[in-house]
């Protein structure tokens, strides 16, 4: 078997979702054991606090909608393995999301990464990357990029 | 969602006209509604309400009012650039990022602030933006 662990990494945006149907079409082809990670991003909200641009109250209240964002994802990859009959571990984490998804391949023994969601380069400034960028090019592991626009959404509810 | 993949040439204002801090946020908000089909009123309030917590000025002349709305369609951010620098709570502001978002996707939202605060901590950066003729200007120092 090519791929024992796959690891799919979730975020909020429709290509990660294309992803995890990926992630499960290929977890049910090789039987391989499948877990979607989603990280609720506290290291941003902490750094936005820090530089004052959140106050407080909204520290706590973006905090408690990330983790609302994290659950309404990962409950959609769950739907989406169930369809095929797939077994998937969900994992919520917390922290910087490139940081910890690294960490958590390494200390999961992954090895496979299944990502969509990486913006196209037109911006050569490090600062303007975004955390799937940064993943996709510090990943410990072999990574599986899967491209928007695919038919895969339709073909994915008539199999 | 990086400041480049949320920034419209069409959304960023060179030189604004205000004089206050007042008068610049609604000069945003009214350029945000224009553009993008929202309602004035509801938009201002909800930046006001955010900014009564708390002054969104952080320095460097820069100043990041923002808000999360009913009101707001997606996540939008409009750039001004002052003439001069405008008194702003117990700051002086130039440059202005106004993020103005819906209730959903916090995770985009937070990236869209990360990524100004990230970019504003470069004095290049600022200094490119404050000195921009126009919107055009603008956009290059974003893009490059």
């Amino acid at each position: 078997m090519l791929f024992k662990n796959i690891l799919v990494f979730i975020d909020s945006s429709e290509s990660a979702m294309i992803a995890a149907m990926h992630a499960v079409l290929l977890s049910k082809e090789t039987g391989a054991a499948l877990t979607a990670v989603y990280v609720v991003d506290t290291k941003s909200v902490s750094e936005l606090f820090k530089a004052h641009i959140f106050v407080d109250e909204e520290k706590e209240l973006y905090e408690k909608d990330l983790e609302g964002d994290a659950q309404r994802y990962l409950r959609q990859v769950s739907r989406l393995a169930s369809k095929k009959d797939v077994e998937v571990n969900t994992v919520t984490l917390e922290g910087s999301v490139a940081h910890e998804v690294r960490d958590y391949i390494k200390s999961g023994g992954f090895d496979l990464l299944v990502m969509g969601g990486v913006s196209e380069i037109r911006s050569r400034r490090e600062e303007m990357l975004s955390e799937s960028d940064r993943l996709l090019r510090t990943a410990t592991c072999p990574v599986l990029l899967v491209r928007d626009g695919s038919d895969l959404w339709q073909s994915f509810e008539e199999d | 969602m990086t400041l480049y993949e949320a920034a419209r040439k069409d959304l960023i204002i060179v030189p604004m006209e205000s004089e206050t801090k007042d008068e610049a946020l609604s000069e945003l908000v009214r350029a945000l509604c224009n553009v993008k089909g929202m309602k004035f009123e509801p938009i201002l309030q909800a930046i006001q309400k955010r900014e009564s917590l708390g002054s969104t000025a952080i320095g460097n002349a820069v100043a990041i009012p923002h808000c999360k709305t009913s009101e707001a369609k997606g996540i939008s951010v409009v750039i001004g650039i002052a003439k001069h620098l405008i008194p702003y709570d117990s700051n002086e502001v130039k440059i202005f990022f106004l993020v103005v978002a819906d209730e959903f996707n916090a995770s985009s939202h937070v990236q869209l602030l990360s990524s100004i605060a990230r970019f504003c901590s470069s004095s290049v950066n600022r200094n490119l933006l404050a000195q921009a003729k126009d919107a055009q200007a603008v956009y290059q120092t974003i893009e490059n």
